[in-house]
């Protein structure tokens, strides 16, 4: 199948239970004993933010723009488009209001229907950042990480400023996590370049291929297997634990019913 | 190099306004709205003295399949059946191959409405054991639920910025066709009447009691309504004698989760994008479909905007007419601007009596028939996300 793409990986971000950075997250994987943090919550300083903003935004949205900013690094904000994508969004706030309709709709609150947009996190970044790009909001259901990172990479363009791509959903909430589980928090950002930028930390190169019946690329280390099983957003892990271990490693994910994206990631040294 | 500009080769819509495009074409020919009384409410509860735009006759349509027989996909449904939308739609699959025919639909709330039922009637904490399916509590169903039953087997999508989503579902699907990734891509929007939005919207307090009056100066709020709106974009090669997508400007506010930057900063940046990137200019345009959506804020900050960047320029919103249908609101407003290019009518501004002056000269307050080449249509939603399409007739290719 045609379509072949190709991007450098300027900028990664993580946060998770446990686990505050990039950096972290490398130490973790050179330590083969300790084992996976447990907890569902992770406690993303969204530091970017104003104060008031910070307060009022739902946890997602604080995770969102956690990881978007370890990313980003020293990189113009205000030149960055970016793509988030949540499987979920902010499922304690959803449950908020599903309950309220569900009691006394006129009592739903003006400030959790606000923020129930699926890109409230765009929108915030956008403010944090004071930047006018281009953002979009994505919902993949549980296998929807191909398909965002497929279109953070169709939005770079040669000689045009880097995308960042977002990915995020929290630990689940009420009776909706029947239907939509999530066992921890997890989000983790990306910051893609065309070829060619410099600085590096890994080049990738993907294509969409049709094939039916495939299925994400598992983590390496096992220890990873509950967050990349629990956490839609954690479809992302084994592409981190590549570009962390320095590895050159390749990986599908499913797009449709019948097409994939493959990737090869190899890590620049 | 001159871009190739996606060709939409089928579209339709089901609204308040009625059912495909020649109901459509009607209600903009003759000026008539289709917003009616609220009647719609959750059980037990008074309706919000409100007006609202519903699609009739929905609770009596065929179910739409098995444990996700939702108030959307039925809207998706009814949308497949008119103007022989879904044999379109086949014959592009049988040409290209399934995982050549990729999907971007564009909605705010999916299948909320499902959500709320199941809230209503939890079993011990628990979903109700007829609503536990996963595609009606999470924004993809949707998709997921049209890709089956179509049978669509490429790249799929659900993207929702709120009120921009299904016009910035154009732009994700003219990227697709860009990078042959696929041969075509159905666009959809869709967004169903559900309590959430109307006493989300209703706790915000920006919804007239009274049919909204987009750009009137006594104008006081929305009103909701709900649609289903599709598109079958290809390259222009393979239909030469449809209308295009010529371009579609992307931007943000960077000032208000919930209310549009004061001087319109990232709307006025949206369509010196879209006309930079179809290298036309303000002038070649001749009918806008605004955002208008009878909100007192983003009324007034559209109209200065308007007047100021595409002075001259016949334009109204078509809110008037079929409601706020939010995350569907670009599809079908990219369908009713396409209407209007197709039957060179422009179409009115229901509602409006004593326009806001900035816009006054240029609105559009009874239909008007006369050739049209090309047409711009706002999209703006709530996290300051904005979307501005230019479309062209046939004709002005």
């Amino acid at each position: 199948m045609s379509g072949a793409l190709a991007a450098d990986l300027l900028g990664v971000g993580v946060c998770a239970p446990g686990m505050a950075d990039a950096d972290a997250l490398r130490a973790w994987l050179t330590h083969a004993d300790a084992p996976l943090p447990g907890g569902r919550d992770a406690q993303p300083a969204a530091a970017r933010m104003a104060a008031a903003e910070r307060r009022r935004a739902p946890h997602s949205v604080r995770m969102a723009v956690e990881t978007a900013t370890q990313a980003l690094g020293a990189h113009d904000a205000a030149a960055v488009g970016a793509v988030f994508a949540s499987a979920y969004g902010d499922m304690a706030n959803a449950d908020a209001i599903l309950t309220a309709l569900a009691r006394a709709p006129q009592e739903v609150s003006p400030t959790r229907f606000t923020h129930s947009v699926h890109n409230a996190a765009a929108g915030h970044w956008s403010m944090a950042s004071a930047s006018h790009a281009a953002t979009t909001a994505l919902a993949g259901g549980s296998e929807g990480f191909g398909g965002a990172l497929l279109a953070a990479l169709l939005e770079l363009q040669p000689q045009r400023p880097p995308q960042l791509l977002v990915v995020y959903d929290v630990a689940d909430a009420g009776a909706l996590a029947e239907a939509a589980p999530c066992t921890a928090d997890f989000a983790a950002a990306l910051l893609l370049a065309p070829p060619g930028t410099g600085a590096a930390l890994a080049r990738l190169r993907a294509e969409v291929r049709a094939r039916r019946g495939t299925a994400a690329t598992p983590p390496v280390d096992a220890r990873l297997l509950p967050w990349w099983q629990g956490n839609p957003a954690a479809r992302a892990l084994p592409l981190l634990e590549a570009v962390l271990c320095r590895r050159r490693h390749g990986f599908t994910w499913p797009l449709g019913s019948g097409t994939l994206l493959a990737l090869d990631c190899e890590p620049v040294r | 190099m001159k871009p190739a500009f996606p060709a939409i080769a089928a579209y339709t819509a089901v609204s308040a306004l009625g059912d495909g495009v020649d109901a459509h074409a009607r209600a903009l020919r003759a000026g008539m709205g289709g917003l009616r009384r609220n009647d719609y409410a959750p059980p037990g509860q008074p309706p919000l003295p409100c007006w609202i735009g519903r699609v009739a006759g929905l609770e009596d349509d065929p179910p739409a399949d098995g444990t996700v027989d939702t108030r959307l996909h039925r809207l998706l449904a009814r949308a497949l059946r008119q103007d022989g939308f879904a044999a379109r739609l086949q014959a592009a699959l049988r040409r290209h191959g399934p995982a050549r025919v990729a999907l971007v639909l564009g909605t705010s709330t999916a299948n909320i409405e499902a959500s709320e039922q199941a809230y209503r009637r939890l079993e011990d904490g628990r979903l109700p054991a007829d609503l536990r399916d996963a595609r009606l509590h999470h924004l993809d169903g949707p998709a997921q639920w049209l890709a089956a039953r179509t049978g669509i087997a490429g790249p799929r999508y659900t993207l929702s910025t709120a009120c921009s989503a299904s016009a910035k579902a154009f732009a994700l699907a003219a990227r697709l066709l860009a990078a042959d990734l696929a041969d075509a891509v159905l666009v959809a929007g869709a967004d169903s009447l559900c309590a959430s939005t109307l006493y989300g919207f209703n706790a915000l307090e920006l919804v007239d009691a009274a049919p909204c009056r987009p750009f009137d100066r006594a104008r006081a709020g929305l009103s909701i309504g709900e649609a289903a709106a599709l598109a079958l974009l290809c390259r222009a090669a393979g239909a030469a004698d449809a209308p295009r997508l010529l371009a579609c400007g992307e931007s943000s506010d960077a000032h208000h989760l919930s209310a549009p930057h004061p001087q319109g900063t990232g709307a006025l940046r949206a369509l010196e994008q879209a006309l930079q990137a179809c290298g036309l200019r303000a002038g070649d345009f001749d009918y806008i479909n605004l955002h208008g959506t009878g909100s007192r804020q983003n009324d007034a900050v559209e109209a200065t905007l308007v007047a100021q960047a595409l002075p001259g320029v016949a334009a109204s919103a078509t809110k008037g007419a079929t409601g706020h249908t939010l995350g569907a609101a670009g599809a079908l407003e990219a369908v009713l601007s396409l209407l209007a290019l197709r039957h060179g009518v422009l179409p009115a501004s229901l509602g409006c009596t004593a326009p806001e002056a900035a816009i006054a000269p240029q609105l559009v307050q009874e239909p008007r028939e006369r050739p049209l080449r090309r047409a711009l249509s706002f999209s703006f939603g709530f996290g300051g996300s904005n979307a501005c399409l230019a479309l062209a007739g046939a004709e002005a290719v």
